[in-house]
């Protein structure tokens, strides 16, 4: 049934935008009060108030899922405008191709950023 | 091919679709989600670069942070918060349409949500104000 649309890929890319988008507003809200905004006397990007909110396992679990969310809906969203350009079939595989490849190494980056802290 | 202006003129000329007087509501929401998103789209992939100056060690870290809490780099923050502001409310009225919540009101939700959005800015304003005056 190659002709239904629930049973091709592309509806799987659609969820998940949406779910994605969901986590990002809590993910992202919370990561840029605490970063940013959640006091203004402390320097909170001095690296010792960096190393105790990594060390706080709520804070990292949720930074880790907003690296893994963003970069997903980042690169899915960078997919449905390449594919308004790229049509054919086999060029979308092939970009298909170079956006996984982009975004397990860009989440395996993120993952490690915090490595100095464990 | 034809010329590069006539092209432009066909996709924004007077009688196009994105002629900006001939561009519904639902329009303009989405053309600010998709330039929104290309922006943030590729702001994460810079933000990868400077978080990974923590490899550096603790003097790096401090050097660099110092560059990116000087006041232009704030106002640059401020800029792409606006952007992810603008980008959270569209995206929140394709979630809302999809759940079925104010099909039959889209200028309404458009409405609301263009408030949220400005009240949110004015948040951040006044975030990035206290954190350049200290």
């Amino acid at each position: 049934m190659m002709n239904n649309p629930a049973k091709t890929k592309g509806s799987w890319g659609w969820l998940m935008q949406r779910v994605t988008a969901v986590l990002i507003i809590v993910f992202l809200g919370t990561h840029i009060y605490l970063t940013h905004f959640a006091s203004f006397d402390l320097d909170l990007l001095d690296w010792t108030l960096v190393e105790e909110r990594v060390r706080a396992l709520p804070i990292l679990i949720i930074d880790y899922g907003l690296l893994v969310t963003a970069i997903f809906h980042g690169l899915n969203g960078l997919r449905m405008i390449a594919f308004d350009f790229v049509t054919t079939n086999g060029r979308r595989k092939l970009a298909d191709v170079g956006f996984w490849v982009l975004g397990v190494g860009s989440v395996i980056w993120g993952l490690a950023i915090f490595a100095p802290f464990f | 091919m034809a010329g590069i202006g006539s092209k432009i003129k066909w996709l924004f000329g007077k009688n196009a679709d994105l002629y900006p007087a001939n561009m519904p509501a639902g329009m303009w929401f989405w053309a600010a989600r998709r330039i929104t998103g290309l922006i943030v789209a590729v702001y994460i992939f810079a933000h990868l670069y400077v978080l990974s100056t923590f490899w550096s060690g603790q003097n790096a870290w401090g050097g660099m942070m110092s560059i990116m809490t000087s006041d232009a780099f704030v106002l640059l923050d401020l800029l792409l918060l606006g952007a992810v502001i603008v980008h959270a409310v569209t995206g929140a009225a394709v979630l809302l349409f999809d759940t079925g919540v104010g099909v039959r009101k889209h200028k309404m939700v458009y409405w609301v949500l263009a408030v949220i959005g400005v009240l949110l800015f004015i948040g951040s304003i006044y975030g990035a104000y206290r954190i350049i005056t200290g």
